[in-house]
């Protein structure tokens, strides 16, 4: 809660140094011109909210401007999952919120049972300051999402002082570094403000499919990973200290991890915001831990109770005109609430 | 310096075959020294306890042993490649959180020899069934290991350095936080392992009194000073003064050595 209240505030901060005032941001855009369907919406203006980029009902159109036609429905509200799901840019926005939150759900397990959630927010303000990055010096923003998120596992896996300081202080240090890189890198950059916006709040319905291609890509490449060397990154999560002195070198695994962590969120970003990332990775592996008593039903309870609230969340801020990923994080966090109820009644 | 002996291909070494010499050893982190002139050696069948006040060095010297820290001056030779060590942690030190059963956590035991991309099949489990039975909790093998006491949870981490067929079981802290019937369980079941299975038996500890009732040989560090020996060299009131630096006496009190 205590990042997300932090990102807030950061985003509220930034709204405010801005030329157009902080309403403008909650005011749907106007309807994107003819030419712009050959550009991307920018990212983060109108926080993802469905009617802020289809304004009036009936209007053909695309998002993420590829061309591909798609009518909304005539009222809205009374719309069926069918007919929000037979949009093109609901369907993208569909594939992308399943792929990131299945896999960082996977993922979550092992961030909540380590205590890394921390982590998990630093090497997102990493990845955030590497997009800033590259917009500066003009390079792909991904390369600079993932260069500065691997950056950071490097720097979080030295011990920096053991005897002196914890190492999530040093944590820290590199999570308000990031993000004041971030600002200023951006207050440098003459097209930033959007982008940044869109790292702070994402914006899930402006997804390409060439995002979605390489996301499923990335994260189908760091699920492979973790069901081949499952045993190996179980053993040096759970113990460490006996994992090396059977002979496996604990460091290079944990650096995996950390890699594959990493990665994820960089690609996550990219596609659905640092909000619905940073919430993949924690709310469904609490809830499925809370109502799980074996590893594997752990994993795969998890990967479920990330998936579910993806097509109730987008849904649900189709119908009722909300923010996408904020509506799937309110689905997400309602389903680890029935998830505590649970597990509070069968502990009675 | 650490240097590679003699390979040697057997699985189990025979009793009384070098395993590990320790010569002219110091061992430290950075710029600090915490031990320095170790010179010993470690036999397949030896049951050795490593005792010392808190910040001695133990784990320092056991970190060594395990191949995980490398010496400042000296060299330590494994004379057997790959020399595989057993090793349980002190088990209230283990996290809680994780969902896995004993017997999830005994196959942990068989995950290296198992190797990359192999996952655990039907002998592995019976295999780590067996090691449940030999450290005498068999019927934890489908339960929580975060609902274990503290002394299920140790049988259950010695079962899975067994599972791992080692030729040094090294155990740290073995009865740090039991009652005294746990604490006597635990140590007639090191004794009972280390005779049946003739390992090199490691025991670090800071319980003088439990330690010195069941090793064969002792090593005691305090300050600087290093002692290592038959125990009944080693335990004795002129050592003992000279390691903790106040007056100690050693007593007889039925059947036991207790150090007052």
């Amino acid at each position: 809660m205590k990042s997300r209240l932090s990102r807030l505030l950061l985003g509220l901060l930034l709204l405010s140094s801005l030329a157009a005032p902080p309403a403008a941001a909650q005011a749907p855009p106007p309807p994107p011109p003819p030419e712009a369907a050959a550009e991307p919406i920018p990212h983060g203006e109108d926080h993802g909210h469905v009617h802020g980029i289809h304004p009036e009902p009936g209007v053909t159109a695309s998002p993420a401007g590829e061309g591909e036609a798609a009518s909304l429905p005539a009222e809205a509200a009374g719309a069926s999952p069918r007919q929000v799901f037979g949009l093109d840019f609901m369907q993208r926005a569909l594939w992308a919120g399943l792929l990131v939150g299945g896999v960082c759900a996977y993922l979550g397990v092992y961030v909540v049972l380590r205590r890394i959630v921390f982590v998990g927010v630093a090497l997102s303000e990493m990845s955030s300051a590497g997009v800033a990055l590259s917009l500066l010096m003009n390079f792909s923003p991904m390369l600079g999402s993932v260069g500065l998120m691997l950056a950071g596992v490097g720097l979080f896996s030295v011990q920096w002082a053991p005897r002196k300081v914890r190492q999530d202080a040093f944590i820290g240090i590199g999570y308000v570094v990031a993000s004041a890189l971030a600002i200023l890198l951006i207050a440098k950059s003459a097209q930033g403000e959007g982008h940044l916006l869109a790292l702070l709040f994402g914006n899930i319905l402006t997804v390409t499919t060439q995002d979605v291609l390489a996301t499923a890509l990335a994260l189908g490449g760091v699920l492979l990973v973790h069901l081949l060397f499952a045993k190996e990154l179980l053993f040096v999560s759970f113990d460490p200290d006996t994992a090396q002195a059977a002979g496996y070198h604990a460091r290079f695994w944990e650096a995996l991890l950390y890699v594959t962590i990493g990665l994820t969120i960089a690609f996550a970003i990219h596609a659905v915001g640092v909000l619905m990332t940073f919430a993949a990775l924690v709310l469904p592996a609490v809830t499925s831990l809370l109502l799980t008593r074996r590893m594997p039903a752990a994993l795969l309870g998890s990967v479920l109770a990330g998936l579910l609230p993806v097509p109730v969340g987008l849904y649900l801020s189709f119908v009722w005109d909300l923010p996408s990923a904020a509506t799937i994080v309110g689905a997400g966090f309602a389903l680890l609430l029935a998830g505590g109820l649970v597990s509070r009644l069968r502990a009675a | 310096m650490m240097t590679t002996g003699a390979p040697a291909a057997a699985p189990n070494a025979a009793l009384g075959e070098p395993l590990l010499t320790f010569e002219n050893v110091t061992l430290g982190y950075s710029k600090r020294t915490v031990l320095s002139g170790l010179d010993f050696v470690l036999r397949a069948g030896d049951y050795l306890g490593i005792v010392g006040p808190n910040g001695a060095g133990k784990t320092t010297l056991l970190h060594a042993i395990l191949g995980s820290l490398k010496p400042r001056a000296g060299s330590i030779t494994v004379h057997r490649k790959p020399l595989t060590f057993g090793y349980v942690p002190q088990a209230q030190t283990m996290d809680d959180h994780f969902p896995l059963t004993a017997l999830d956590i005994v196959l942990m035991g068989r995950y290296r020899e198992l190797g990359l991309l192999r996952r655990p099949g039907k002998a592995d489990r019976e295999r780590a069934r067996h090691a449940l039975e030999q450290v005498g909790v068999p019927d934890l093998a489908g339960r929580l290991f975060r609902e274990f006491s503290g002394g299920q949870k140790q049988r259950t981490l010695m079962a899975r350095a067994l599972a791992s067929d080692p030729d040094v079981l090294v155990l740290d802290e073995p009865t740090n936080d039991m009652d005294i019937a746990a604490e006597h369980a635990t140590m007639e079941l090191i004794d009972r392992l280390h005779a049946e299975r003739g390992l090199l038996v490691l025991m670090v500890s800071h319980m003088l009194n439990v330690v010195a009732n069941h090793v064969q040989q002792i090593a005691i560090l305090g300050g600087s000073r290093f002692e290592m020996g038959p125990v009944d060299e080693v335990v004795r009131p002129e050592t003992l003064e000279a390691l903790y630096g106040m007056p100690l006496e050693v007593a007889q009190f039925g059947g036991r050595r207790v150090v007052l």
